[in-house]
């Protein structure tokens, strides 16, 4: 009976835990990324980011700011579509992630933004300075994308999806691994390291 | 290591709806994590490293992957359906928006967790749970259809902020969860201080039976049930649990919880809207919102299940005073999560910023 009761409480507590669920991602706008690397003296001075966004979150972005109807953005359309869809999300940083040897990098500025229309999907790009640039020699520069939120889901693109522009100092590599420590939660981080 | 997996992974295509639905799943639980890397002579060399991340991350990858795929899939089904390519393709995405809206609601949000909370708190039949699961889903629908009808511009504030701030909706929503919560706390209290409450008149009666209630009065039982074994009564003792709580009640809880619509149907609506395929698009949320539907049934047939268990074992076992107490004990934890669901979530509405 005991045993019969337990399992019981056991379901029901089973059942509340799995109506919870709030650790589990729920989103609802997908992005497929890719990250560039810009280095100058082999320091990391930027990152650019390429957004790729679903059909769903694509088309009804476009046809809110494609004003014209002519199925590309123009420069208003992008200042338009810039200051309803992505300046707001400054208060998530861009929901770009970014640790330097010395620390977390935080509080980040947008340069060169632009946006622009491929195979009916919206495509945004970024760039997003490291100040100051980022030695990768003197400690692992690690990047990632994460909306905390869950609302926005980030994957890689399929080919290229990490690049560098500028010349990487020789016995630095690249790695892609889950997050740990700092990065606990990221289930893919880029880390550029030097040496070691 | 370099790992090169550049194979898109699709969920396969085939004619029959409820086929393609179990095709969907499964293709879900056996596909291996999705392409991730391919190097060129423009990009660095990447060393990627796939590790056991624990069986709860891979299930919740599982679960996202599978959800951006589907998510895919609809849309290539909607462009199939609007260039009239066949009917295959629409029925084809009515089975994936359905597979979709099961796997999305294990996510947060849908209600999943203030409906558990109301059945573990209320007595009531397993039916009941169906049909406040199937309201909940069609409510999901309307408020959908509605969104996108009246406010195109709710998803204009950002990926991910404007998608879910619908912001007199959803305070509404909470507000009358916590109303809901508030009034479960009240009777529970009124039921455990009562002179009669759950037998402490020291009649030691069990029930145990799945009587119908839910027709919205606050009586007390004088039948004289027999149980088979050490007593009879005929006494006016009152039960406390959920007699007077029926549809209504449950009724205006699973307009709470389905009233926030889902941003991911609101998108495929408008996406519909936008394509001039108003009906196909609402046939496509209406599969999506069954299968939300469908895992809160579940999850609500559970916590029922649970529940009528849990009484039943304890009734059996002859104690009165264990009844009472499980009885008490399951009405002001159900009454106090649905509540403080409600609180939290208001809280955390009023703390975001609108966009």
């Amino acid at each position: 009976m005991r045993n019969a009761l337990a399992a019981s409480l056991a379901a029901a507590v089973a059942a509340l835990s799995l109506a919870a669920t709030p650790a589990l991602a729920n989103p609802h706008v997908w992005v497929e990324s890719r990250i560039t690397f810009e280095l100058e003296d082999h320091r990391v001075e930027a990152l650019t980011f390429a957004w790729r966004f679903d059909y769903f979150y694509s088309s009804h972005a476009i046809r809110t700011h494609d004003l014209d109807g002519d199925g590309a953005l123009g420069p208003e359309e992008v200042r338009s579509l810039r200051a309803d869809s992505f300046d707001p999300l400054a208060r998530f940083d861009y929901h770009v992630h970014v640790w330097v040897g010395d620390g977390r990098r935080e509080g980040h500025e947008v340069d060169r933004f632009s946006a622009r229309v491929e195979d009916e999907r919206l495509v945004l790009e970024f760039s997003v300075p490291v100040a100051p640039p980022a030695d990768p020699g003197e400690g692992p520069v690690v990047v990632s994308l994460l909306d905390s939120g869950n609302e926005v889901d980030f994957r890689f693109a399929e080919s290229n999806f990490v690049l560098a522009d500028g010349e990487v100092k020789s016995g630095c590599r690249f790695r892609i691994a889950r997050g740990r420590g700092e990065q606990s939660g990221h289930p893919r981080p880029v880390t550029l390291t030097c040496g070691g | 290591m370099m790992i090169d997996r550049s194979r898109r992974r699709r969920i396969p295509g085939m004619g029959a709806l409820a086929a393609a639905a179990v095709a969907g799943l499964l293709a879900v639980l056996l596909a291996a994590p999705p392409a991730l890397a391919q190097t060129t002579a423009q990009a660095p060399v990447v060393e990627i490293v796939e590790e056991d991340a624990g069986a709860f991350a891979t299930l919740t990858r599982y679960i996202i992957d599978f959800q951006r795929r589907a998510n895919a899939e609809i849309a290539t089904h909607m462009n199939a359906i609007e260039r009239g390519d066949d009917l295959r393709a629409f029925f084809l995405g009515l089975a994936i928006a359905f597979a979709y809206g099961v796997i999305h609601a294990f996510g947060p949000g849908h209600g999943k967790f203030v409906i558990v909370s109301y059945f573990l708190g209320r007595e009531v039949r397993v039916v009941r749970g169906v049909v406040m699961a199937a309201q909940v889903a069609i409510v999901h629908v309307i408020a959908a259809v509605i969104i996108v009808w009246l406010a195109d511009a709710v998803l204009q504030a950002g990926f991910g902020i404007g998608l879910s701030e619908v912001p007199g909706v959803r305070a509404a929503s909470f507000l009358i969860i916590v109303g809901i919560g508030v009034y479960m706390l009240y009777q529970a209290v009124r039921m455990s201080t009562a002179p009669a409450a759950g037998g402490g008149a020291g009649h030691g009666h069990s029930h145990g039976h799945e009587h119908s209630h839910g027709h919205g009065h606050g009586h007390s039982h004088g039948h004289g049930h027999s149980h088979g074994h050490e007593h009879s009564h005929g006494h006016g003792h009152s039960h406390g649990h959920g007699h007077s709580h029926g549809s209504l009640e449950g009724g205006i809880l699973a307009l709470a919880a389905g009233m926030v619509p889902c941003p991911g149907a609101v998108l495929i609506m408008l996406y519909a809207v936008a394509n001039d395929m108003i009906y196909p698009g609402f046939l496509l949320v209406g599969a999506m919102s069954l299968g939300i539907g469908l895992c809160i049934c579940v999850l609500g047939v559970g916590a029922i299940l649970a529940r009528q268990t849990a009484m039943r074992v304890m009734e059996s076992s002859g104690g009165s005073r264990g009844v009472a107490a499980l009885r008490n004990t399951m009405n002001y934890t159900g009454a106090t999560f649905v509540t403080l669901v409600g609180l939290i979530s208001f809280i955390a509405f009023l703390d975001v910023p609108l966009g």
